[in-house]
């Protein structure tokens, strides 16, 4: 390979590397930007069940407390939906102790 | 299935088995050491602490210089044993509840953190319908069996629970213009 073709080779991989740094880049942005509902998450038979029944207004405004106290970022849909990343809600372990807090008055009274 | 477990020195598990077979009830309060020897219940522990490390850390930063702060708060980590291990067949699925308080101070750069956590493990021993687990040995056995026990013969479930305290000791140290110092310290079983 002559100088010129060495070149043209390097040239070529930057520019695949490039590409791969912007799929990295558009992929991570997309995922920080996913935002899902919240929902409440209970434990019943030692198992974690989600509730797709609808949440109250004073549910939803203390789980927008404990969100905020643990400095989570969320979004509020026109309804009124609380939506929070999707890494956040995989976490369901997690989404169990914020629904636990958010029906625990004691303990919204010590964080405010 | 009792023996077979003894034979093992499964031993905590066969007198799980034996105190239900009995229908005594009542509450079993569990070897903080036994416990603490499986790695599901210390990596639970371990979740739990960093549940606080990361709300005290995020409480460091808002203090002003001079400032203290106290904080109090619970976490509840489910954790689920290794069928390898003897906490398996013991206990299954359990719950470690954390409660701590804590203190923050700054002064200057630095926040001290002082506090003193509570983990309870606790676990009815109990059945539930429609589940089964698989026992080396024995085969598939159905929580239902367990409930018929229970419904006929007298068996009865029973809590198990046990308490360990710890403290822990932090320090954050800011930096401008370089990477934070950030350092916890647990202590205690």
């Amino acid at each position: 390979m002559n100088g010129k073709g060495r070149n043209l080779s390097v040239v070529r991989s930057l520019f695949k590397l490039l590409l791969v740094l912007l799929a990295i880049s558009v992929t991570g942005g997309c995922m920080r930007a996913e935002y899902v509902p919240f929902k409440p998450v209970y434990v019943i038979d030692e198992k974690y069940v989600i509730s797709e029944d609808p949440v109250s207004a004073e549910f939803r405004q203390n789980i927008k407390v404990v969100l905020g106290f643990y400095g989570v970022p969320y979004k509020e849909a026109e309804d009124g939906t609380i939506l929070v990343p999707q890494r956040v809600w995989s976490d369901t372990d997690t989404m169990w102790n914020y629904t636990t807090k958010a029906n625990d008055p004691k303990w919204l009274r010590q964080i405010q | 299935m009792i023996k077979s477990a003894r034979d093992k020195g499964y031993n905590v598990a066969a007198d799980n088995l034996q105190r239900f077979l009995d229908g005594s009830g009542g509450t079993k309060t569990i070897d903080v050491k036994w416990l603490r020897s499986f790695s599901a219940v210390t990596g639970a522990e371990r979740v739990n602490q960093e549940r606080f490390e990361t709300s005290l850390t995020e409480l460091a930063y808002k203090l002003k210089d001079g400032e203290t702060r106290s904080f109090s708060d619970y976490w509840d980590r489910k954790l689920t044993a290794s069928t390898l291990t003897e906490l398996f067949y013991a206990s299954g699925t359990s719950t470690i509840t954390s409660s701590g308080t804590f203190s923050l101070i700054r002064k200057g750069d630095t926040i001290s953190i002082l506090g003193a956590v509570e983990h309870h493990w606790w676990d009815p021993y109990d059945w539930h319908a429609g589940l089964t687990a698989f026992i080396p040995g024995f085969g598939v056995i159905s929580d239902e069996d367990a409930l018929l026990l229970q419904r006929h013969r007298g068996s009865r479930g029973f809590m198990m629970e046990t308490k360990w305290k710890q403290t822990v000791s932090g320090r954050i140290v800011i930096r401008h213009g370089w990477f934070d110092e950030v350092d916890y310290e647990w202590k205690g079983p």
